[in-house]
């Protein structure tokens, strides 16, 4: 009878197949703690006011995650921390990812208040990526402050050139809408070095003190809700003022904002964009430019600058089902995998390999081709 | 089957959704019988004299499974997880039913766990007797194999002490 028992690998949490593959993870996040990563601040009078009693980050968002799993706040940290390059790949060596594209995690900076302030971090976690993580040989994407254009360039310009800054990490909010020509400076640059914008969901949710943001008080709703409708909100924006027509090179991606409602978008925006099209021309790109329409038809630049990350992923069960949502949704060209590590919805590679929604060509594409596509160097 | 019912709920291998029909309490010493799945009853208490040996497989020694944590386990090709609540030993598929997760790393060590709020990545609840998927925390009861909040189900086996021996009836 014994021999009919077989003790299971304790490290191995995902198919075998997937350790055959490779496998790029675009969304890992890096946690520093904040008394290291504040030890790369440059300025003086910055670091001065980051270690008071409010600390870094002083302004607080609406985690309703802590409602709505038994574990509380820990939804952030679910899996673990990674503070060091070692961290990152013991963690990816259960789940079988081969290339982490780390990100300086701090997400509720984009939420803070004071812009001079969050340069200083934004600043600081650069530094600590460069030295912590690119100089060990792992892909990085750098953080670009979405609330200062002007400064984002500047980190660009200071930041960009180093060997392992693969992209740019920023974030999709209820803000200003990544249309708006006031980024056309920081597109510019992102195209001169070759970089792919990667816009996360940031805590800066449905704007707080707001009839629906107050009355939103269910996690599915938040995070499960909210940070799609902003994505689809900043897509179009982006496509019908035009940013792809001007930087045609652009490529985007999206985190942790939904998919599945890319057959949505992909049909809606056309039907509306040919029956209402005389709009675009008073749009202040097309107003410098003379054009009169988009170039191509909006569904065409979702396809080709525009990709999301498939974390959480929730594929149907039905094979049949998921494999023509995949078809629908343009998941060949759009699709990139992402596991979210560490935080509580978390997507370990599984789905590619339980579900015969997959073939070898959307699996690959998926897991890295895609990836591979848009990221410097690869 | 559809895509949400318990009956689609299975482990991943063949073999799971025989067994998951022969859901049973396991390792209740008050409950020293059980229907099996041919209409009789299994004997589950290693003292009884009716006790089959037998129909269960050994996977381990009572001190090879830590107090609060589990080891994963194929038996006669199906996954299970066994698990060690203060001495009380339960057997479940060890899929979670949500992504596939293996449960038997339910508890492990998180990295750097010491800068982050709680130690592991989900584990074993003594009080209640229940497991929480080290991946997204489905909390699964040990003796029923069911998630409360989707009424999902996945197997659970009969598993026993005898001596230092535990074992498992799959």
């Amino acid at each position: 009878m014994a021999s009919s028992v077989k003790r299971l690998d304790a490290d191995a949490e995902v198919p075998e197949q997937a350790f055959d593959d490779h496998i790029i993870d675009m969304d890992f996040h890096v946690n520093p703690v904040e008394d290291e990563l504040l030890a790369y601040v440059e300025d003086d009078r910055a670091l001065d006011k980051l270690t008071t009693e409010f600390g870094a980050t002083p302004v607080v968002g609406k985690w309703d995650a802590a409602y709505g799993i038994k574990e509380g706040q820990e939804g952030l940290f679910t899996q673990g921390r990674a503070k060091y390059a070692a961290d990152v790949r013991e963690a990816c060596k259960n789940i079988a990812v081969d290339d982490p594209i780390v990100n300086p995690g701090i997400n509720n900076l984009n939420l803070q208040h004071h812009p001079v302030l969050k340069n200083a971090v934004a600043q600081a976690a650069n530094d600590y990526m460069l030295d912590n993580f690119v100089d060990e040989g792992i892909s990085t994407s750098m953080m670009v402050p979405k609330w200062d254009p002007e400064y984002a360039v500047a980190e660009i310009e200071r930041v960009a050139d180093e060997d392992g800054i693969v992209a740019a990490y920023s974030w999709f909010d209820p803000k200003v809408p990544w249309g708006n020509e006031q980024f056309d400076p920081v597109f510019e640059a992102l195209v001169e070095h070759d970089l792919p914008l990667l816009l996360h969901g940031s805590l800066a949710y449905w704007p707080q003190h707001s009839y629906i943001g107050d009355d939103m008080l269910t996690w599915t709703e938040v995070l499960g809700f909210d940070w799609p409708l902003h994505t689809m909100v900043n897509i179009v924006n982006m496509i019908m003022r035009g940013v792809f027509d001007k930087y045609p090179e652009l490529d985007v991606v999206f985190q942790e904002g939904g998919h599945w409602w890319v057959p949505f978008l992909r049909y809606r925006m056309d039907e509306f964009y040919e029956m209402h099209p005389d709009d675009v021309k008073i749009t202040p790109r097309k107003m410098d430019s003379g054009e009169e329409y988009l170039q191509r038809a909006p569904s065409e630049y979702l396809r080709d600058n525009v990709y999301v990350c498939t974390q959480p992923f929730a594929l149907p069960r039905n094979a049949g089902h998921a494999s023509d949502l995949l078809t629908l949704s343009m998941a060949e060209d759009m699709f990139i995998y992402s596991s979210d590590w560490p935080h509580q919805t978390l997507d370990p590679p599984t789905w590619f390999y339980t579900s015969n929604a997959f073939d070898d060509d959307i699996r690959e594409a998926v897991l890295h081709e895609n990836a591979e596509e848009i990221l410097r160097g690869y | 089957m559809t895509a949400d019912s318990p009956s689609d709920v299975t482990c991943d291998h063949g073999g799971c959704g025989e067994a998951a029909s022969d859901i049973k309490a396991a390792s209740d010493v008050e409950a020293e019988t059980e229907t099996a799945a041919d209409g009789g009853t299994t004997v589950t208490d290693p003292d009884d004299e009716a006790f089959d040996r037998e129909a269960f497989t050994k996977v381990a020694t009572v001190d090879e499974i830590a107090a609060g944590e589990g080891e994963g386990y194929t038996v006669k090709g199906i996954e299970i997880a066994v698990f060690n609540l203060d001495g009380e030993f339960y057997a479940i598929s060890n899929r979670c039913a949500h992504q596939r997760a293996p449960l038997h790393k339910a508890g492990d060590r998180k990295i750097n766990a010491e800068d982050t709020w709680t130690e592991k990545r989900g584990g074993v609840n003594v009080e209640d007797c229940t497991v929480s998927c080290p991946w997204h925390l489905w909390e699964w009861d040990l003796e029923t194999g069911v998630h409360e909040a989707s009424g999902k189900r996945i197997g659970t086996f009969d598993c026993v002490v005898d001596g230092e021996d535990v074992l498992v009836r799959i």
